[in-house]
């Protein structure tokens, strides 16, 4: 489902708290799907795991900003500023028997 | 700093891999103000790998031109670039980046820099370990 900047900021505050860890997969273009660098088209592809470490969030009238920093091993970082991104959120474990 | 075709830029990054040479990837979506964080404004996203060079390739296309492709791997995370249709420039001599001024755990030595059509660039900074 679609949430709003202001749910994906709570949600990635709970994994900051809990320390979770994360697997960000990234690629470039990005076509409904995860095509991998061999999809073609594609110019780059990268997979991370992370933990939450920064969410910079804040909503006024005239913008939302709101920026995610992720960390990695032996210093590797991600960070995304979301304040314009559509973001959707799912989880495996709410799905069907046949779509888990 | 140098401007290298393809078969060059894939000449350094191969020399690298049969190095084993420790390397930094730095990405981001636009490089028109140059390697900034996104709490400065005008990137989206930074990517940040510290590893190795595991694969270089190159082939011909039957029609197109040349293909080539790199992967880095580290602990924890990879990145795969598809480079063909890129620029690259090289640097015999980097400063290390405003960005990890911090980490006193190495030194840059050389880099490469890869801009793609896009805006979208990474440059990969060789790391001589202190």
């Amino acid at each position: 489902m679609v949430i709003s900047l202001e749910d994906a900021a709570a949600i990635l505050n709970k994994w900051k708290e809990e320390s979770t860890n994360i697997l960000v997969v990234a690629e470039s273009p990005f076509r409904q799907t995860l095509r991998g660098i061999e999809g073609p088209g594609v110019r780059w592809a990268m997979g991370q795991h992370v933990r939450v470490s920064q969410v910079t969030f804040s909503v006024d009238e005239r913008s939302s900003k709101g920026i995610v920093e992720f960390e990695g091993h032996a210093g590797n970082f991600l960070s995304l500023s979301i304040g314009h991104c559509r973001i959707v959120y799912g989880d495996p474990r709410e799905a069907s028997p046949d779509n888990r | 700093m140098l401007l290298l075709s393809l078969e060059d830029a894939v000449t350094v990054l191969n020399k690298w891999k049969d190095e084993s040479a420790s390397v930094l990837v730095l990405g981001q979506n636009s490089f028109r103000l140059g390697l900034r964080s996104v709490h400065e404004g005008g990137v989206d996203w930074n990517i940040g790998l510290r590893g190795t060079v595991s694969q270089v390739s190159v082939c011909q296309g039957a029609i197109s031109s040349k293909t080539g492709r790199v992967v880095f791997e580290s602990p924890g995370g990879n990145l795969s670039l598809s480079v063909d249709s890129c620029v690259f420039s090289y640097d015999a001599s980097c400063e290390k980046p405003p960005l990890l001024k911090a980490d006193t755990g190495s030194k840059t030595l050389s880099c490469l820099f890869i801009f793609f059509p896009t805006n979208e660039a990474f440059v990969v900074y060789e790391l001589q370990e202190r």
